[in-house]
């Protein structure tokens, strides 16, 4: 019997040291060897990307009426030395003729704003995915204020990256288009409020370590820093 | 550390206490290796970056057009064949686009303001007579007058009068109507209207200078900005 005990406080033992080595506190006696230096960088030029939307044209999205189709192509580039993952936010805001310029819409005026406007989602290569964890609500539907979507496939570093991926993603979407069903009065309602804003923001996460991406995964991985409040 | 892999240990560590000893060198082990992964894996973090972000504004137009009198006093204008010139304009915060007007004259009694008949006549396109240096429609015993030019500017169509350009915001069209006149000039016609007052209802409209929109009019509109009959 005594045996036993002195057995169950050796092992236990153990399991304290173990758990003490992980947080690496303690200080146990031990050989010292010559140091040996080892240097992680995660790469010359980091993890980097960059949000361009290369037919987007300010002008062209004047004096909208029925009918309008605007460029706009929302797309994240690899700047970086490392394959990363992207994800893309989108956010719905009031315009500059309005007095909450450029603050998240109400929800009566994004109704509005969603039953005037088609936006030509690319859900072949990219996914919606819930990042309510922000506070957002359910960006995953596409009547929310705030929508995210990540890309199905990783975005290689542009030079040295064995990835047979492209270092540019396909772009979230391509146009936006004011309905030509409009009505006059819901011409008025868009214009009254001042007009709208998109908004849009992007994030990457390093490919290393996540084999593949889906919506839990995303949703914990990917976090927006400047979604409009 | 999750709540299963916590229970998970606890069960482990129970059986440590009851077991035999070479089961017990297996399960200290396993608790070791337990708690190792549960340590490494909830202070695992994935490297991130946030893009600059691009804000897009989207602003709506809604086309509005006045008819403007340039010199002229509604309430009493003069007769003549250049005493009315009627223009088009855009106003400033308002969207251009294609615009027509109609005229149609009416005829009131003076005192209380009331339609007493409209003009005879066919509502067509005017014509510039001989010896003429403008252009008239004829409607019964008024006669409209117009630019001799007009159709430079303008075209008729079922009852409308179409500007050739897409109108801008701030632009103003050349006159469309210029004057009024009495058809027959005489003493008898002169005192039948002593107490009528002409009175010269014009009707403008805008609309966006799409093809799918000016459908509605039927007429179209180029590259060039130029509306014509479709």
């Amino acid at each position: 019997m005594k045996r036993k005990k002195v057995h169950v406080i050796g092992l236990l033992a153990i399991c304290i040291v173990a758990l003490l080595a992980v947080d690496g506190t303690i200080a146990y006696p031990m050989d010292i060897t010559d140091p040996l230096a080892n240097h992680f960088v995660a790469s010359a030029d980091g993890l980097k990307a960059q949000l361009d939307e290369p037919e987007w044209q300010a002008a062209g999205a004047t004096n909208l009426v029925p009918g309008s189709v605007i460029a706009k192509d929302p797309q994240i580039t690899n700047t970086g030395g490392i394959d990363e993952w992207a994800a893309i936010k989108v956010t719905f805001c009031y315009g500059p003729d309005a007095v909450a310029y450029g603050q998240p819409l109400l929800a009566e005026d994004l109704a509005i704003v969603l039953a005037a406007v088609t936006i030509d989602w690319n859900t072949t290569d990219w996914s919606r995915f819930d990042d309510s964890l922000t506070g957002d609500g359910d960006t995953s539907l596409d009547s929310a204020l705030s929508q995210t979507f990540y890309y199905k496939t990783p975005v290689k570093a542009a030079s040295t990256s064995p990835l047979a991926a492209a270092d540019t993603t396909i772009p979230l979407f391509s146009k936006v288009t004011i309905k030509a069903s409009n009505t006059q009065a819901q011409m008025v309602e868009l214009k009254t409020m001042g007009g709208f804003q998109i908004y849009v923001e992007g994030c990457v996460v390093q490919y290393a370590g996540i084999a593949a991406m889906d919506l839990s995964t995303a949703k914990s991985v990917f976090s927006f820093v400047s979604t409009p409040a | 550390m999750n709540t299963d892999n916590l229970k998970k240990m606890k069960d482990i560590v129970a059986g440590l206490f009851v077991g035999k000893s070479k089961a017990r060198a297996a399960l200290t082990a396993l608790v070791i290796f337990l708690i190792s992964s549960a340590a490494l894996g909830g202070t695992y973090a994935y490297l991130s970056a946030n893009t600059t972000p691009a804000a897009n504004d989207f602003t709506i137009g809604i086309p509005a057009v006045t008819v403007k009198e340039p010199s002229v006093t509604p309430a009493a204008v003069l007769w003549g064949a250049d005493t009315k010139p009627v223009t088009l304009s855009i106003p400033a915060g308002s969207m251009g686009g294609a615009v027509r007007a109609a005229i149609i004259p009416m005829l009131k009694d003076s005192a209380g303001g009331n339609i007493i008949s409209t003009p005879t006549g066919v509502l067509t396109a005017p014509t510039v007579k001989a010896a003429a240096t403008d252009a008239t429609m004829v409607m019964g015993e008024i006669t409209l007058h117009f630019a001799g030019d007009w159709e430079t500017f303008w075209f008729y169509k079922d009852g409308y009068f179409y500007y050739r350009k897409v109108l801008d915001t701030g632009e103003t069209t050349p006159p469309i109507l210029t004057g009024v006149t009495l058809t027959d000039n005489t003493a008898e016609m002169t005192a039948k209207y002593q107490n009528i007052v002409v009175e010269i209802e014009v009707m403008s409209d805008v609309l966006q200078p799409t093809d799918a929109a000016l459908a509605l009019w039927g007429v179209q509109v180029d590259a060039g900005k130029n509306i014509s009959a479709a």
